[in-house]
């Protein structure tokens, strides 16, 4: 018997689209984000109500990912910023070659921030690298404030939460403070924003920290283009 | 669930690196928070190895704590004291101890989902 060692990771195929897909995505200044959440819990929501405050000052592009239907693309097309469906079929999450695929029908030198909403689950997408600067959580209060001892990786590996349906809370046994202090339990780095995307409440506080990371991506971005230039 | 993508991507992995050998095992590190069900896993891979050089392989799972950081101290330690408890819960549970070195209430995740092929044995040609 011999032994031959590997030391791969499984998904590194994967992993190797994902880092070309975020240079791809770093040399045009784009943010990039990996938006995360159980089905229901107002990723759409949370877009539409982003795409209408930020229209005229940032550009968004929305990939939406489910497993049938075009109606989350329909909506986010509504709401007036450009969007490409992928249907997964059974799949239960995004991988980045579906990804690429979709940016093709994406005009990326007309975007600021791409926003790439998976599939509706809290588990699987976490696994896969999609190119992202950063994932985003949504966790609604209906689900419960202990999700993010439930479900830590999504939690683990995110920079910010949403969470959302907070004008919910009297008819609810779920506290927003709980479920903040749970998921900073998880992950003390994250910026948590508890808002309604039906009232349009705490939203100042995630569009705030949405424009500081696309002046943070700019700022990287001018950067990279100075140091080219002097070389 | 989705194992069957995970064990056809581990197969193209092993028979890759099998030299045209046929592949007797693999052992593969699951991090706690990777998500991979190891049933379900060995299950899939026996199906989707069939008819290839990994036909029959035994799998061998190696469990891999998830790393910690203490805030405070940053002591870096992790959930391999709760190992009998499934990844999720092993977490909750040392978040909720805090960290063994100071006693900081404070811990970060800081890493975990690792599913890497490690090796692979073949039978000597």
């Amino acid at each position: 018997m011999a032994k031959i060692p590997v030391l791969a990771d499984v998904t590194s195929a994967n992993n190797e689209l994902a880092d070309e897909l975020r240079a791809e995505l770093a040399r045009r200044g784009i943010l990039t984000l990996n938006l995360i959440a159980s089905p229901g819990a107002g990723k759409t929501t949370l877009l539409e109500r982003t795409i209408a405050a930020l229209a005229g000052e940032l550009r968004l592009a929305v990939v939406e990912g489910d497993l049938a239907t075009s109606l989350d693309a329909e909506r986010i097309v509504q709401a007036g910023a450009p969007a490409v469906q992928i249907n997964t079929g059974g799949g239960c999450h995004l991988e980045a070659q579906m990804v690429r695929q979709a940016l093709k029908q994406i005009d990326l030198d007309q975007t600021d921030v791409l926003v790439i909403e998976n599939v509706g689950n809290l588990v699987c997408p976490t696994g896969w690298d999609l190119g992202e600067d950063a994932k985003v959580v949504v966790a609604s209060l209906p689900e419960g404030d202990d999700k993010p001892l439930k479900y830590p990786s999504a939690f683990a590996t995110a920079q910010a939460v949403v969470v959302n349906k907070i004008d919910l809370e009297p008819y609810l046994p779920a506290r927003a403070e709980t479920m903040r202090a749970n998921a900073l339990r998880i992950n003390g780095s994250l910026a948590v924003f508890a808002v309604s995307c039906a009232t349009g409440a705490g939203l100042e506080g995630w569009l705030d920290w949405l424009r500081g990371r696309v002046r943070e991506k700019r700022a990287a971005h001018q950067r990279a283009a100075q140091a080219s230039a002097h070389a | 669930m989705h194992e069957m993508s995970l064990a056809q991507s581990l197969l193209d992995l092993a028979v890759k690196h099998a030299q045209g050998q046929p592949i007797q095992a693999l052992r593969v590190r699951v991090g706690a928070l990777s998500g991979v069900v190891g049933d379900s896993l060995a299950f899939c891979f026996d199906f989707v190895s069939k008819g290839t050089l990994a036909e029959g392989a035994r799998l061998i799972l190696e469990p891999v704590p998830v790393p910690l950081r203490c805030r405070a101290c940053r002591a870096a330690t992790t959930t391999a004291r709760h190992a009998d408890l499934p990844g999720y819960e092993a977490v909750s549970l040392a978040l909720e101890e805090g960290c063994p070195i100071c006693g900081g209430k404070a811990l970060d995740v800081v890493g975990g989902a690792d599913f890497q092929l490690v090796e692979i044995e073949v039978k000597d040609g």
